[in-house]
């Protein structure tokens, strides 16, 4: 199967998917940022008391916190400051759904949900790339890149 | 027009050249369109003296998620959010203040304009970075290819979508 038909016919299970980092909506913002630190994602998923996905906060909304007041770091939930652009896939869907979500929500991250529609996971533009990576290594990680690889990290 | 080697005439090197085989468009497409096609141009830079607080303001209000760091014309580093979230966002009274020279992710990994797009592919699926900066022969930056041109390039040679 070529990676076109792989990422039509594929489930979004057989992506490199990474553990959602699960907040509750009273979080502060300073908790969330540590949590993100810590391992290494770029976003924290805010769910309710079922662990439905109410949303994310991302890097985006910690640059836009800190550019407006930093001093809500501690005073404040995440809830207040949700990324408006987010988006969940359901791990049975087509590996494309998540291409489709990233390009009509213009996100890098997307929630993966169970089919009772909780965060079980997340996924996004470093996934797909692996995926990519995955399927196609004989033309993908054979190109010679300028720099020096650094050590692993999710991000930039 | 060909002639007989053996006679001492010209033998086309490319003769029996197996052209690469590719089972569909996306292939053919990661491999032999260059990173120009799918490169974000212009681009934000900043200079290395920029402070931290004032380089999260213009990633704010430009709604960028990485910013060139480029001195005397050469690329120096990369500034994105990755490094707001690693550097400077618990501690932002004081490291605001920092220069980006001090914060920021020096020597980045990029790709040339004229490289395959799955060299800008690899270097997001290894290192990890999202955002990679294009620069052409003369080491000039020439762009970034960012998630949103990458999510496009893929959709649009998936074809259907």
């Amino acid at each position: 199967m070529g990676l076109q038909q792989s990422i039509k016919a594929e489930p979004v299970s057989r992506l490199p998917l990474r553990e959602a980092l699960l907040v509750g909506p009273e979080t502060s913002p300073r908790m969330a940022v540590t949590t993100m630190k810590a391992k290494q994602l770029g976003c924290v998923v805010v769910v309710d008391g079922g662990g439905k996905p109410l949303g994310t906060f991302t890097e985006s909304s910690l640059v836009n916190l800190l550019a407006s007041d930093p001093g809500v770091l501690d005073h404040r939930t995440v809830a207040d400051f949700l990324d408006p652009k987010w988006a969940v896939v359901r791990q049975t869907a087509p590996v494309l759904e998540v291409l489709k979500a990233m390009h009509e929500q213009d996100v890098r991250f997307v929630v993966v949900t169970d089919g009772e529609g909780r965060a079980v996971a997340l996924t996004g533009q470093k996934g797909m790339m692996e995926y990519i990576a995955e399927h196609y290594p004989q033309q993908v990680m054979v190109q010679r890149v300028g720099s020096k690889p650094t050590s692993e990290r999710e991000g930039a | 027009m060909t002639s007989n080697p053996s006679e001492g005439g010209f033998q086309d090197p490319l003769e029996n050249y197996d052209p690469p085989e590719y089972s569909d468009a996306l292939e053919k497409a990661l491999a032999e369109e260059p990173v120009s096609s799918i490169r974000s141009w212009p681009v934000s830079t900043v200079g290395p003296g920029v402070t931290a607080g004032e380089a999260v303001r213009v990633m704010s209000e430009g709604d960028a998620a990485c910013l060139l760091v480029v001195e005397d014309g050469e690329l120096v580093g990369t500034f994105s959010v990755r490094d707001v979230l690693n550097s400077v966002s618990e501690d932002f009274e004081s490291s605001r203040e920092k220069p980006l020279r001090e914060v920021m992710t020096k020597s980045p990994t990029f790709v040339y304009d004229s490289d395959a797009s799955g060299a800008a592919l690899s270097v997001m699926a290894v290192t990890g970075f999202r955002h990679v900066p294009v620069l052409d022969s003369d080491e000039t930056v020439r762009g970034i290819i960012n998630p949103q041109r990458v999510t496009d390039f893929l959709l649009k040679h998936i074809g259907g979508v």
